[in-house]
């Protein structure tokens, strides 16, 4: 099966996952080729974060399998051990809504932490990255600050780091910009762009519909825990045949 | 007359019960407050059980029925083990809620965010959890150990030579009782306000997140 270069980044096929009675995933399937960005968005209840989550296995799913560059790494039916979860979320990245920085450490330490601990990089070579990488998103000033003493947006900015000294294959975002304030939004979308133009692969829930026109190749239009639509973004986001998504992409860019 | 020879003997048996007493129940408590974090109901209500069993009978109960009741081989047979063991079992309730507490303290994003870099459970727990956890922990455990302090005077009804079996004796034997247990009271308070004082200034860094910082 394994077909390195033709092989998607990351497939999911068929993802199911429900809480109790309640089905909040029926099946979603999506292909991310390698360097795409892919937007995911759709009102609140629709499965949107319970999808990303699934994708690096926080959530597990009940169902539906999961490739990484072509290699099976969970057929939901067989529930792999735990070995492999650590081995895709070293490949895998995730940036959370409210950020999730260690609250105990600084943000160099923040970022060096998992290099050092799950990589096995030393001390040297870890703090070497994560100055680097600190810098490059625009905190040279603050790497020695708590989580406490940073904006939301540097926190951010900070979890952005730590995602990428993991050096993954895929970064997905969960609301990356949902819980700051919004002149300090720009900030993060700024590095997230800069991300993109790299060629960074990327999925993204989010609500920033000016951002999703720029960034995203495609977009995943989510609602009750279906695909309702999916396709290039400048298609879905500007001229959405859909009523439904019209109504809530127009809602979302404050025209009535 | 209370003879300060006697007070320094009797105050290291406190001591010695004390800390003793401190051990055991963090021995205990740590199983117990895993029992009661667990999904499995059958474990959570065991934790539970020990909790109400080892908090829902006095100290003194506890301490008799260990010296007198029970064979417990060395521990029945000596009255500082004996209440260092029945001590520590009273304690160890109050001490696995501090640790449940603490554990509990810590937002489920914190795993998460150490989850989503690879970080094992055991690299999650030191390096992640129990940092935020420990100092709430230890504002609690260390107002719970001001009781376990003043409980140990109940050690001398099973006959430990601590601070009260001395000071009652000297009162047996002609001294002043109210000088007595005064100067002995004067004794405890010494190790129980400046612990004391630390337990409030734990309490207050926690509470204005200087140690535990919200998301």
């Amino acid at each position: 099966m394994t077909n390195p270069d033709g092989a998607p980044a990351l497939s999911a096929k068929n993802i199911c996952k429900s809480f109790g009675d309640k089905k909040i995933l029926r099946g979603i399937s999506v292909d991310v080729a390698k360097g795409e960005h892919i937007a995911i968005i759709g009102p609140s209840g629709s499965g949107k974060s319970t999808f990303i989550r699934c994708l690096n296995l926080l959530e597990m799913p009940d169902n539906g399998t999961l490739r990484l560059d072509g290699q099976q790494v969970l057929d939901a039916e067989l529930k792999t051990p735990t070995r492999s979860v650590r081995s895709l979320r070293k490949r895998v990245g995730m940036v959370f809504q409210s950020f999730n920085l260690f609250s105990t450490h600084t943000a160099l330490e923040n970022v060096s932490l998992a290099q050092r601990l799950a990589l096995g990089r030393t001390r040297d070579e870890s703090s070497t990255r994560s100055e680097e990488l600190l810098k490059r998103v625009g905190l040279k000033d603050h790497m020695d600050k708590r989580p406490g003493q940073l904006s939301g947006g540097q926190q951010q900015r900070v979890a952005i780091a730590r995602t990428l000294a993991m050096d993954p294959e895929v970064i997905l975002f969960d609301e990356p910009t949902s819980a700051i304030d919004p002149e300090m939004r720009v900030e993060v979308l700024k590095v997230m762009t800069e991300l993109a133009e790299g060629g960074m692969t990327m999925m993204m829930v989010t609500h920033e519909i000016e951002f999703a026109k720029q960034a995203a190749d495609r977009v995943m239009f989510l609602a009750d825990g279906e695909v309702m639509e999916m396709g290039p973004s400048g298609q879905i986001l500007t001229d959405p045949e859909n009523e439904r998504i019209r109504r809530f992409v127009n809602a979302l860019s404050g025209v009535i | 007359m209370l003879d300060p020879a006697y007070i320094l003997e009797g105050l290291w048996i406190t001591i010695q019960i004390w800390f003793g007493a401190l051990i055991v129940s963090t021995v205990l408590a740590i199983p117990v407050a895993m029992l009661r974090r667990t999904k499995n109901p059958g474990a959570r209500f065991l934790g539970a059980l020990w909790a109400w069993i080892a908090r829902g009978i006095p100290p003194i109960a506890w301490l008799i029925i260990i010296f007198f009741g029970l064979s417990l081989g060395i521990i029945s047979a000596v009255p500082v083990l004996a209440a260092i063991v029945g001590l520590g079992i009273v304690n160890s309730a109050y001490l696995g809620d501090s640790i449940r507490a603490g554990l509990d303290s810590v937002p489920d994003g914190q795993r998460e965010g150490a989850a989503s870099v690879a970080l094992n459970r055991w690299d999650t727990l030191f390096r992640v959890v129990l940092p935020q956890a420990v100092p709430v922990m230890l504002a609690s455990a260390a107002a719970y150990s001001i009781t376990l302090l003043k409980n140990t005077a109940i050690a001398s009804i099973i006959g430990a030579n601590e601070l009260v079996f001395y000071a009652y004796n000297a009162v047996q034997v002609g001294a002043d009782p109210l000088l007595s247990f005064f100067t002995i009271g004067l004794v405890y308070l010494a190790f129980t306000v400046p612990v004391g004082i630390i337990a409030r200034w734990l309490d207050t860094r926690v509470r204005r997140g200087t140690v535990k910082v919200a998301h």
